[in-house]
């Protein structure tokens, strides 16, 4: 059997064709012979009894009467068989009664008939007993003895054609045999060897031949086939492999070549990658990082916050990012920004140094906190100054509008008493007198007015601001009366604001815009506003003299003239009470001007919402 | 006991060696000349001579009228002194002949037959045998007899005694007559007489 199963397809076809052939005629030939043999026999076996048969029937007569000399004259019939070596007659008592035998052939008759009176096929011999009845009664048997040697002979002859015809049989098969055997196995053998050449030479371009379109043609297309998918397969994994590599190297790359250290910790918590700028972070030479566990290296590492996020991201895979204080094991310190993000071979670690920027921000604010004291204590003893001031103003304001008040008062008086024997002279001395005093009285109260409104609380309420306008325009009438003044008032929102502090504002502007327009035969004074989404812009615009804007920085200064008494009267306090009150609104003030082409004043309010 | 009929059997065997024929012959002599022993030769000779009545019987071929159906029965008839006494009953005893049942009469005249098929004449009848046969002659009876000449006097089948064998000898006319047909086995056996 293993024979079988080791020899190639063409040797087992062979095989299997020789042996059925051979199996086939050998069963044949034994059904045949067994046959023959069985029929010959039972044939040998009538005839024989038939004979004896007719021996006895012949005989019957002779036994009966005890006629020896007859018996025996009917046995030598059988002289014309030539097969018959012998016969012998019994009588009733089972004794031979005559004998016979062909040319004194030796044979042994039995003493006496056996019971079951059978055929029996011995060596040579087939020898039995036929009865011999007279009427219903057996009166003795016939013995016959049959040569069987012709019998044999031809069996054996038989035999010898058998074996004659096998043996034809089988060449003949074998001749068959080898010529299908090789039809059906080259095609398979021609696949196996193209098969074992590609597995050898790793060559997958390689084709095998169909030969046939039988299942082998079929096996052939489909091995062709799979080798065309291998060769496509191969193509597309040698393409990914390159992508790969590309893509590893640019990484690389990146990853070598970037300010910030980049590392990947396995599960087992040993380095597995750092970058030059890594390693130069750890403090370690490179050998003592690659492979070790990072608990080895820095010892004590399991009880810093670092690890417990490091841990998070290796078992939760939770990124995160933290601004890491990193202290070495020879007591140092450095601060990191880490990035801990989930990779497939651990944990990936972006760590930039900012050591030296934390040290700037600890010392940047070390600074600032002295800064804020210093500008604390500054503004202290600023207010303090400041509230001594406007205290000192008020008090000296209000002290000295008493004296002034009189010295106006009794100057009108004096000249009202005198006023017959004022010449020209001392009437001009009388009215500078007057004048000077109304000017002193006028500053007073701007001054006043100015450290009221520095002292003041402003409350908020919504204010009407046309109607200040109007009213403000009201109160000034009479000093603009006579002139030509073109009023142009837009439509002005309402805001949040203090309405006595925001009517001085408007009463400044107003009375800055009528003064400066004096020298103009005819005036036009603008008042608009700009509204946008959070303030409120309002604009006072006259057409009057005008100011250099070199002298800017002056104009809201407290005292700041930039004209001549003479040519404009006016304190200089206004612009800067202006200015203070916008600012107790949480506005500002500025304004815009060309000398001889007018000035344009503004302001801002924020807009409130109290919803 | 080895019988006697036997012993005739043996000793005509060919086959014997002679030592033990010698043997057997003085076993039959002093056998003979014992009294006491019960069968006589007369009873040997004719109980062999039964034996071969009977068997001749299988090889006669009676005329399809002699029986009247296949059962009908063969009668036997014996007449004059019955010579076999019980040995002839014994050797018939449970026999056919063929299909034929066996029936024995004894008589001592023809008158007294009604149905016979074989007649065994018996020596006691030496004298008139002839009258019988006469009798006989348009029949399709079988006469067997022991009597000398009864072959060539008319009879079918006369025993006699022949180198101490019992033979037969047998008439073919007077067969063909009574239209009985014997079997050439038979005949071949037989003393053919015309």
């Amino acid at each position: 059997m293993k024979f079988y199963n080791k020899s190639s397809i063409r040797v087992k076809i062979k095989l299997i064709i020789l042996s059925v052939c051979f199996m086939a005629i050998l069963l044949v030939f034994a059904g045949f012979y067994i046959y023959e043999m069985i029929n010959s026999r039972q044939m040998l076996l009538n005839d024989l009894s038939t004979k004896g048969g007719i021996i006895a029937k012949n005989v019957d007569a002779a036994l009966a009467f005890s006629d020896s000399s007859d018996a025996a004259e009917v046995l030598l019939s059988l002289e014309t068989q030539p097969n018959i070596r012998g016969a012998a007659i019994y009588d009733a008592e089972g004794n031979i009664f005559v004998t016979y035998r062909k040319e004194n052939h030796k044979i042994e008759f039995p003493a006496k008939p056996n019971e079951s009176e059978e055929y029996i096929f011995s060596e040579n011999v087939l020898t039995g007993f036929e009865p011999v009845y007279l009427g219903n009664e057996k009166i003795g048997s016939v013995y016959l003895v049959l040569d069987l040697s012709e019998q044999i002979a031809r069996s054996e002859s038989y035999i010898k054609i058998g074996l004659l015809v096998m043996f034809g049989t089988l060449i003949i098969s074998f001749i068959v045999a080898t010529l299908v055997a090789k039809n059906i196995s080259a095609p398979i053998v021609s696949l196996a060897g193209t098969a074992e050449k590609i597995a050898k030479l790793q060559d997958y371009s390689i084709r095998a031949e169909k030969k046939t379109s039988d299942e082998t043609g079929l096996l052939v297309d489909s091995f062709n086939d799979m080798l065309n998918k291998i060769m496509e397969r191969d193509r597309n994994i040698r393409e990914t492999n390159i992508n790969l590599q590309n893509a590893e190297k640019r990484y690389r790359t990146t990853l070598d070549n970037m300010l910030e250290g980049a590392q990947i910790i396995g599960f087992d918590w040993t380095y597995l990658y750092l970058n030059e700028v890594a390693v130069k972070q750890s403090r370690f030479p490179r050998e003592k990082l690659i492979g070790a566990k990072i608990t080895d290296v820095y010892p004590g590492i399991e009880d810093t916050e670092l690890f417990k996020y490091m841990k998070l991201c290796m078992e939760e895979r939770k990124p995160h990012y933290m601004e890491n204080e990193f202290i070495y094991p020879d007591g140092s310190v450095s601060w990191y920004n880490l990035n801990i993000e989930p990779v497939p071979e651990g944990i990936f670690i972006l760590s930039a140094d900012i050591t030296e920027e934390k040290m700037l921000q600890q010392e940047l604010k070390k600074y600032h906190e002295q800064l804020e004291e210093l500008v604390k204590q500054r503004t202290e003893q600023l207010q303090e100054a400041n509230s001594e001031l406007e205290s000192f103003t008020y008090t000296v304001s209000h002290d000295l509008r008493a004296p002034v008040r009189h010295i106006s008062g009794f100057l009108d008086i004096l000249r009202k008493n005198i006023s017959k024997d004022l010449d020209q002279k001392n009437e001009r001395y009388l009215n500078l007198i007057k004048e000077a005093a109304v000017e002193m009285g006028n500053l007073i109260d701007d001054l006043l007015t100015f450290s009221r409104t520095a002292k003041a609380q402003i409350t908020l309420r919504p204010v009407n601001l046309n109607y200040i306008v109007y009213e403000e325009i009201e109160k000034l009438k009479p000093d603009f009366e006579g002139r030509k003044i073109t009023w142009e008032i837009s439509k002005l929102p309402e805001v949040k604001g203090d309405p006595h502090l925001l009517g001085i504002v408007m009463c400044n502007l107003i009375s800055n815009a009528v003064k400066f327009t004096a020298k103009k035969e005819e005036a036009v004074i603008t008042i608009n506003c700009q509204d946008n989404d959070d303030k409120h812009l309002i604009c006072v615009k006259d057409n009057g003299a005008g100011f250099e804007m070199e002298y800017y920085d002056k104009l809201f200064g407290v005292f700041q003239r930039l004209h001549n008494t003479s040519d404009f009267p006016g304190t200089g306090i206004g612009l800067a009470t202006v200015k203070k009150i916008i600012s107790k609104h949480g506005g500002e003030v500025w304004a815009q001007s060309k000398p001889g082409e007018g000035a344009s004043f503004f302001f801002s309010l924020p807009k409130i919402n109290d919803n | 006991m080895i019988d006697n009929i036997m012993l005739k059997h043996l000793l005509s065997n060919n086959k014997l060696s002679s030592s033990i024929r010698l043997f057997l012959i003085i076993y039959v002599f002093l056998f003979k000349f014992n009294l006491t022993y019960s069968q006589t030769q007369e009873e040997i000779e004719y109980r062999l001579k039964a034996v071969f009545f009977f068997n001749i019987l299988q090889f006669i071929e009676w005329p399809d009228t002699a029986f009247k159906t296949n059962e009908s029965p063969v009668v036997i008839v014996v007449i004059g002194r019955d010579p076999f006494g019980k040995i002839l009953d014994e050797t018939v005893m449970n026999e056919k002949i063929g299909d034929h049942p066996i029936i024995i009469q004894r008589v001592q005249t023809l008158n007294e037959i009604q149905n016979c098929h074989a007649l065994f004449i018996s020596t006691s009848e030496r004298y008139n045998y002839i009258n019988i046969l006469r009798e006989l002659k348009n029949s399709s009876i079988l006469t067997v007899s022991d009597i000398e000449g009864f072959s060539e006097r008319g009879g079918n089948i006369e025993f006699f005694i022949e180198d101490n064998k019992i033979r037969f000898a047998i008439n073919i006319d007077t067969l063909n007559q009574a239209n009985l047909k014997a079997s050439s086995k038979l005949l071949r056996l037989a003393r053919l007489v015309n």
